[in-house]
């Protein structure tokens, strides 16, 4: 008897450990996973990547039912209405969950994700996708919205309908997209591992303030020309049927929007005019050109380029979305809980943070003031290429030493030189006949690398900082001007 | 579906089924996954699979039935017939026997030969069927082994075909004999927890080994070699020794893969590598170097050539005195031809003939002149157990081996020449370290490469000591257990060299 319980006991911890080992395994498997997909994942964090990240994680941080207007498209609606504005200066709670590239597939599925945590009244959806074809093998676009989308019913239905135009392979890897991004485990850096548990709390609502000035804005058109309408994208068009059913059966008014866009046409226009009639919605076209000069959106300043709006078109064409958006008195719900009152105080930080003067790239003495002036908001590289040492003028050499590169010109004429004054501060001065690489880390944790050739080089010079690279494959002193707050370049200069 | 995530989603439900609805009639359940692995990969070429399983099985019954009529008129006529009268008897149906394996043989080899040199026809028209040999030198190693009576020839066909076709050997071997394998197929396994695990283990051993190692050496290899001139001498050294361990690491990780699922399944397969680069000698080297392909060869081949005739007449007749020679030479020369077949088993091409040579030459030439070896370790006091002459004699055998992977390296010999050329014209030492990062692998990929190697050679010298790594981690407490092959599993998906990989351009916003 007794030995038989001694080999019952044995057997059951045998199972045990075989029960623990299996659980434990998968549970273990299951935290590195998620941890891992998290970090790998590319955070599109910065303004050149759209701040995609920051816009689909913002959302799910929003307390449920708690937006009434929704914002749906692509790069045009993201830099193009600011839900920030429409719901702290209006009232109007709204949020945008527009993403650069962003196909009507993917405004479509958006929307039903959305549906799942809020109950929006008006969907406002930029239709400029609407004459662009699915392409589902350029995965680019379609990662971006769906990357950082919640696991649900919603994204697999979304993938699901993608898996017919894509590999099993790529299909594997919107499920599990440690199979997409496990190369990425290179260009790792800290932020990867911050970003993990960072508050993802979106001030902005959505919004991408783009602080760039264009040198161009789109011409307009005349909306009343009677003109053949472009046919719409026949992969595109039934998700846009889809949308406006979805938008019918829970009782959302669904609003077609055209923000400007310098590539829309008398013919575009007439298709979504008719399609709105067809439909029975509304359609707001920004590039009509009375309505373009009604907001004052004629002028280039309003543009970061020649198809997106700036913060400043940004604001204009808010203002006048909200006075249109009144008239349907939509309700707060509450937008002003202290939950938004602490998004507001945010929003506005950034927005003052953005305005920060854009450098002229037109006069030197202008951009030395500014540099001089702010200094403390900007990493100055200047870097000497080839013949710059012959040719610079007295006023300049007096500008550039006031800036602190007080050796810049002691180098002899065929070297290269480098300069780093960051915040105010000369970090470094170098100078050399051979090329000059250096790679470092600014103060916020940036790594920079830059690269510049004396006259034996042929007068060449390139930065790379995080992720944004400039050159420059002439000779002179080039100035490249990081703005530390925005994390982006805001000048890049020759000067002789 | 290889090595595919529905062939991981494939090997669960065949085990499943395995171990609950089939466990009667596993070899059954063994067939038709097999079959059904096949007809996934290559369905085009499932009929000849079959047409091969067909022949060898009717071949060896006619063989087995030879022998049975060959013993019943022995019998029938024992005391009847004379010495000699038996003798030409025994003679005549050996002559039948031998008639029949060499047709099958023929027809069989001749089919695989045609594939292999499809490529010199106009037009490409053929692709090497999957595993064709594998199962053709398994099928054919069964009816030499039906012959010699070695082992009795298999009744059911359609056991015969699990034998055959067991699917996961067919994609790289190892070439398992009848003997060693049939009687695990057809018998009745039960599930057990413990060999699940250890079979999971390895696979996630060979899997390791493929996608860190093999799929990421392979980056350099390929642009090293893949380049229209070839890069400076040093850049190619360091591009055959990465070539070699990429091979060893592709090809040992796919057996370890093969291996641990058989486990899971209880079906052990035999070790198809034990260490090669620990050999001393090219002789250990290829007892350790794809062992099934070398036992193959050594029954079938190698054997029948070095005790036939001709050799012995061969051996007699050569000028020279010394026994020793008389011995080595016909032995050495024995060896240039099982070689030259090895060779030519990879490829039909001039660069394989070159490898097989190569191999043979030196098997050879270790043993004819084995005495002076002996002579010289004598006259330099060299001593066999000292430490240092055993790392010497292994980087010799590496050295060696790797300049037998020239041959292959770029699949012609012209170009193999060409990189013998850039090594003894444009041998700058320092190019192999400044450009190395210039070949498709950045830094932190050698870091990774690094890591993964020295791993696996502490792996490899604890399993030399003896040290049965599995069995030792089986030991341990089941939360070591377990981060231990969850770690691995997450590792191997980051790490690993596999997928769509990542292009950051790929992803930059086109909008503007």
């Amino acid at each position: 008897m007794v030995s038989d319980k001694v080999v019952e006991k044995k057997r059951n911890e045998g199972l045990c450990s075989r029960i623990v080992f299996v659980i434990t395994t998968c549970l273990i498997l299951v935290l590195f996973y998620f941890y891992w997909n998290a970090v790998l994942i590319p955070r599109w964090d910065t303004t050149a990547e759209w701040d995609v990240s920051r816009i689909v994680q913002g959302f799910y941080e929003l307390p449920e039912d708690s937006v009434s207007v929704l914002l749906l498209g692509d790069s045009h609606m993201v830099s193009g209405i600011s839900a920030g504005q429409l719901a702290y200066e209006h009232g109007i709670p709204a949020y945008s969950c527009a993403t650069a590239g962003q196909t009507v597939f993917g405004s479509y599925y958006w929307l039903k994700e959305a549906l799942r945590f809020q109950s929006p009244e008006v969907v406002l959806f930029d239709v400029d996708m609407l004459f662009q074809e699915e392409h589902f093998e350029k995965d680019g676009d379609y990662r971006k919205v769906f990357d950082y989308m919640k696991a649900s019913s919603v994204k697999a239905e979304a993938i699901r309908m993608m898996s017919d135009e894509i590999s099993k392979k790529e299909t594997m890897s919107y499920f599990f997209p440690i199979l997409r991004y496990h190369d990425r485990w290179k260009e790792l850096d800290a932020g990867d591992f911050r970003n993990l548990f960072a508050d993802k709390t979106d001030e902005n609502l959505g919004f991408l303030m783009m602080n760039t000035v264009s040198e161009e804005a789109p011409g307009g058109i005349d909306s009343t020309e009677q003109v053949e309408s472009v046919p719409f994208a026949q992969s595109a068009y039934p998700y846009l049927e889809k949308m406006k059913d979805l938008c019918e059966q829970e009782e959302i008014d669904l609003i077609l929007v055209k923000t400007p866009y310098s590539d829309w046409t008398p013919g575009m226009n007439a298709a979504v005019k008719e399609l709105a009639q067809e439909m029975g919605l509304a359609f707001w076209d920004y590039n009509d050109r009375e309505l373009m000069q009604q907001c004052g959106l004629t002028d280039a300043k309003m543009y970061s380029d020649k198809n997106h709006l700036n913060l400043f078109g940004a604001e204009r064409l808010t203002q006048n979305i909200a006075q249109r958006l009144k008239e349907k008195k939509i309700s707060n719900k509450g937008y002003a809980t202290e939950y938004f009152e602490k998004l507001k105080e945010g929003y506005y930080y950034n927005l003052e943070s953005k305005q920060l003067p854009f450098i002229s790239n037109e006069k030197k003495e202008e951009l030395f003031a500014i540099l001089n002036k702010n200094q403390n908001d900007y990493t100055i590289f200047a870097l000497g290429c080839s013949e710059s040492f012959a040719f610079t003028d007295d006023s300049t050499k007096q500008m550039v030493s006031e800036l602190g590169f007080e050796n810049a010109f002691q180098a002899a004429e065929k070297e290269g030189y480098v300069g780093i004054s960051e915040g105010g501060v000369l970090r470094t001065e170098e100078s050399s006949a051979e090329t000059i690489c250096l790679t470092g880390i600014l103060t916020d944790g940036t790594e920079f690398t830059l690269e510049v050739n004396g006259l034996n080089g042929g007068g060449y010079s390139k930065i790379e900082v995080g992720a944004v690279e400039k050159e420059f494959a002439e000779g002179g002193i080039n100035f490249y001007v990081y703005d530390n707050i925005n994390h982006e370049f805001v000048c890049v200069k020759t000067m002789y | 579906m290889i090595y595919s995530f529905s062939f991981i989603v494939f090997i669960c439900v065949l085990l499943i089924l395995y171990y609950t609805v089939f466990k009667e009639k596993q070899w059954i359940l063994l067939l038709v996954g097999s079959y059904i692995f096949y007809l996934a990969n290559d369905y085009k070429y499932f009929i000849y699979m079959l047409f091969v399983t067909w022949l060898t099985f009717y071949g060896a019954k006619r063989l087995e039935k030879y022998i049975e009529i060959q013993k019943e008129q022995l019998d029938i006529h024992k005391g009847e017939w004379s010495r000699e009268e038996k003798k030409a008897y025994k003679a005549e149906t050996g002559k039948k026997k031998r008639l029949l394996l060499v047709l099958i043989s023929v027809i069989c080899f001749s089919v695989l030969l045609l594939f292999k040199c499809t490529r010199f026809l106009p037009g490409k028209l053929l692709i090497l069927p999957l595993g064709i040999s594998f199962y053709t030198f398994q099928s054919i190693g069964y009816l030499v082994d039906v012959y010699r009576e070695k082992t009795p020839c298999e009744k059911s066909f359609w056991k015969y075909a699990v034998f055959v076709a067991y699917f996961p050997q067919i994609i790289e071997g190892p070439i398992h004999r009848f003997e060693g394998l049939a009687h695990q197929l057809y018998g009745k396994h039960v599930c057990s927890f413990e060999m699940l695990k250890s079979g999971m283990w390895l696979f996630i051993w060979g899997l390791f080994k493929k996608l860190v190692i093999a799929d990421r050496l392979v980056v350099f290899v390929n642009s090293v070699f893949g380049e229209a001139i070839l890069p400076s001498g040093s850049v190619c050294v360091m591009g055959i020794f990465m070539f070699n361990i990429q091979l060893y690491a592709d090809f040992s990780g796919g057996i370890d893969m093969v291996r641990g699922i058989s486990q899971m399944f209880d079906i052990t397969m035999a070790e198809n590598f034990r260490r090669p680069f620990f050999a001393r000698s090219i002789g250990e080297y290829w007892h350790r170097w794809h062992i099934s392909l070398g036992d193959w060869i050594r029954d079938v081949i190698f054997y029948p050539l070095a005790f036939s005739k001709t050799y012995a007449k061969l051996s007699k007749r050569l000028p020279v005195k010394s026994p020793h020679l008389k011995k080595t030479i016909p032995a050495g020369i024995v060896s240039i031809i099982t070689f030259l077949l090895i060779g030519l088993w990879h490829d039909i091409s001039l660069a394989y003939v070159a490898y097989g040579l190569w191999h043979g030459m030196l098997m050879a030439c270790s043993e004819i002149f084995a005495p002076l070896f002996e002579k010289c370790n004598i006259a330099f006091r060299v001593s066999q157990d000292c430490f240092t002459v055993k790392i010497m004699q292994r980087l010799r055998t590496w050295i060696l081996v790797s300049i037998g992977e020239v041959f292959t390296v770029l699949g012609t010999f012209g170009a193999s020449m060409e990189v013998f050329r850039s090594v003894f014209t444009r041998f700058r030492w320092y190019d192999a370290f400044v450009q190395s990062t210039k070949w498709g692998l950045d830094g932190k990929d050698f870091i990774v490469i690094v890591f993964a190697i020295t791993f696996w050679v502490w792996i490899s010298t604890q399993q030399e000591k003896g040290i049965h790594i599995r069995e030792c981690l089986a030991k341990q407490p089941v939360l070591v257990q377990s981060i231990v092959t969850a770690g691995c599993i997450i590792l191997i998906a980051i790490f690993g060299v596999y997928g769509l990989g990542y292009d950051k351009a790929s992803f930059i916003y086109g909008g503007f």
